[in-house]
């Protein structure tokens, strides 16, 4: 079986659902089924005691499927001078205020908002997310806990 | 589910099957959406000593898409499939975008691997010329997909929770167009294409820190039932980050091992939580 385009039902006598109608959604839920099924992967977090966080150091792919794009990292050592956001090497969010330790940047960032995203991502497409952090301590350590997609504001 | 018959009574119940499977399918696929466990390096790649990836085997075309930055030439490329090298690329090139290995050709992978098996990815680029300190490997992305060019849908429908039925309830065009629009929707995020991801192994970035107790590791957002994973050390756990739930201790047998996370009673659906000391882990819907 194959995905095929689930039919528009009316309200009319004539346009009354058939059998085949139903089994054309059966088919299809069967067909998503499989799809949603596959392995679930981790977020791999990221450490470091390396000082300020750029694009040499880590880079998420994400294939777009959801509206809202959350992060989270936590101040481990040190303190921060800013924090930033990178979509497809545009800055989507920066917090210019000085952080200490402990902090925990959390956030997200609405995809479909065309004031921050200049060309909404196509559902489908990959791109790229990285982030940019200045230390405003020697010190710094910082600990990625997540990038992610999802449908909605809270996870 | 049961096929629909013309000239069958329609049944609540058998419309409620629709609707309770859309309703779990959408708990899959509306859930939250990882990025792949890529690497930015500044200079070669060498084999697992740098990184390497596993996926559960389940398609037959493995794709990877590699971008190399900053750098006059790619002195040459090596892709290894559990050791066997499967793809060499000689020649200059600044990227290697979307190359697709066919896992059924036995002239390359043989035996073809078998489904529901881990396989390891490694794999050894060396650049030339450049910047020294500039030259960057993005390795942006590996999976299995069962096409060789996965597609999306692009309805641009909204889920809407299909009703669930009761005895002498009539089936308006308002309520069945629900099935249709949540199934678009759903299409739309999976499309013509199975995607199965490569998991990165652990890297010391990615570890936990023993030495701070720093909260490193492998997030996960719960999803499927096992949880597979390498506890090399022997020493792994599933914890809750949340400190409220009791740390799981993994077994070991050395290799890839599974553990049915509905054990863990503060394991529900959409839980974050992370698998600590691991060398790599994956929640899938079989053991």
């Amino acid at each position: 079986m194959a995905w095929t385009t689930p039919p528009t039902f009316a309200d009319t006598p004539s346009a009354a659902p058939t059998a085949a109608d139903f089994n054309a959604l059966v088919n299809d839920v069967i067909e998503l089924s499989a799809a949603s099924a596959e392995v679930n992967p981790p977020f791999a977090s990221v450490y470091t005691e390396d000082g300020d966080v750029g694009e040499n150091d880590a880079n998420w792919f994400i294939r777009h499927t959801h509206r809202y794009l959350h992060w989270s990292a936590t101040i481990i050592a040190g303190s921060t001078a800013d924090f930033n956001v990178y979509f497809n090497g545009v800055a989507v969010y920066t917090d210019a205020t000085n952080r200490a330790t402990s902090y925990v940047y959390e956030g997200y960032v609405d995809l479909n908002d065309t004031g921050v995203i200049a060309t909404t991502p196509t559902i489908g497409d990959w791109y790229k997310i990285h982030l940019d952090i200045e230390e405003d301590s020697a010190s710094l350590a910082l600990l990625v806990g997540y990038i992610v997609e999802s449908p909605e504001t809270s996870l | 589910m049961l096929p629909f018959a013309t000239g069958e009574f329609l049944s609540a119940h058998k419309l409620n099957s629709i609707s309770r499977n859309v309703y779990h399918i959408e708990g899959l696929i509306g859930g939250v959406a990882v990025p792949f466990g890529g690497i930015v390096t500044l200079g070669d790649i060498t084999s697992a000593a740098d990184v390497q990836w596993y996926i559960r085997h389940k398609y037959r075309y493995l794709h990877f898409h590699i971008e190399i930055y900053n750098l006059d030439t790619l002195e040459d490329a090596t892709i290894y499939y559990g050791g066997t090298s499967v793809f060499f690329e000689g020649s200059d090139e600044n990227n290697l975008a979307n190359v697709t290995i066919d896992l059924n050709d036995t002239g390359i992978i043989t035996p073809t691997p078998t489904v529901g098996d881990w396989y390891a990815i490694t794999m050894d680029i060396d650049i030339d010329g450049g910047t020294p300190g500039t030259d960057k490997i993005h390795v942006n992305r590996i999976y299995e997909s069962d096409v060789t060019s996965p597609t999306v849908g692009s309805s641009g429908a909204s889920y809407s929770a299909p009703k669930i039925w009761a005895h002498g309830d009539y089936p308006t065009a308002a309520e069945m167009n629900k099935y249709s629009a949540s199934l678009n929707y759903l299409y739309d995020r999976v499309g013509g294409g199975s995607i199965n991801p490569a998991v990165m192994s652990n890297r010391s970035e990615h570890a936990w820190n023993a030495s701070t107790g720093n909260e490193s590791g492998m997030f996960l957002f719960h999803k499927h039932r096992y949880l597979h994973y390498i506890n090399s050390d022997s020493n792994a756990e599933i914890s809750d980050p949340s400190n409220v739930g009791d740390d799981v201790s993994l077994g070991s047998t050395g290799s890839w091992d599974v553990y049915d996370l509905d054990q863990i009673d503060w394991m529900t659906p959409g839980k974050i939580y992370y698998v600590k000391f691991a060398t790599a882990c994956a929640e899938d819907t079989t053991p």
